[in-house]
């Protein structure tokens, strides 16, 4: 699994989460979208773990910087690292 | 409504089930009705929610919301807990004086928030059948001074 591929998956699950369409790209962060705030992303966190199969450890997902480093970060969960 | 829990994020693991009982009397009823005056028909007016198809007057199902804050906050994870979020189905009217079951059951613990989802039944008892399902998720804050 690439990150490309990743991202199309993590497009529905943003979808199924935030009110307004949010359009992703590997450069897009939390404070590009109004909606995204800490409790959205804790939404988030839960929706994805569940649709990957993945956990995170404490402070990974926050030391993302946009969607394409938790894209990676995904990538990285998903192959064992 | 007895009951005191606190558990602690620890504690909790996925799978894990608690069940609450609880009864929609009048005092229930007609304290929501006096907070939050939703009078529409089919909530006050047994004729209206006759013609309507229903039993009877039709119990607001945000008193099913409310019997989720005493469960999450006092039962099941108790009282380390805040909730984030709610989802609801409301699938069956309750009626007055129906008996409802929750069942809360861990779905999924975010080990990194301290946050656990609990997916939710609501067992009407008395009616048998599952007035609402739902999902709800809780934080599980740091212990109480006080506690051991």
């Amino acid at each position: 699994m690439n990150q490309d591929q990743v991202i199309s998956r993590l497009q529905r699950v943003f979808d199924n989460i935030f009110l307004e369409p949010v359009q992703l790209t590997p450069q897009l962060s939390a404070q590009d979208v109004e909606e995204w705030d800490s409790l959205t992303q804790i939404s988030l966190m839960v929706a994805v773990e569940k649709e990957f199969n993945v956990r995170f450890r404490v402070g990974e997902v926050e030391a993302t910087k946009n969607v394409g480093e938790f894209a990676d970060l995904i990538v990285r969960r998903v192959n064992g690292n | 409504m007895p009951s005191n829990n606190s558990y602690s994020f620890e504690d909790l693991h996925e799978g894990m089930m608690v069940e609450h009982e609880y009864t929609i009397d009048t005092t229930v009823y007609e304290t929501f009705l006096s907070i939050f005056p939703d009078k529409s028909p089919v909530h006050v007016d047994d004729g209206y929610a006759k013609a309507n198809g229903f039993d009877g007057i039709v119990m607001h199902g945000a008193i099913l919301n409310g019997f989720l804050s005493h469960f999450v906050g006092m039962c099941f994870p108790g009282r380390r807990s805040l909730e984030l979020s709610v989802d609801m189905r409301y699938l069956k009217p309750c009626y007055m004086g129906d008996k409802v079951v929750l069942r809360g059951t861990i779905s999924q613990k975010l080990e990194s928030r301290r946050v656990v989802v609990l997916d939710l039944a609501y067992e009407n008892r008395t009616r048998s059948y599952t007035a609402a399902r739902g999902r709800v998720q809780v934080v599980i804050m740091a212990e109480e001074q006080g506690d051991c």
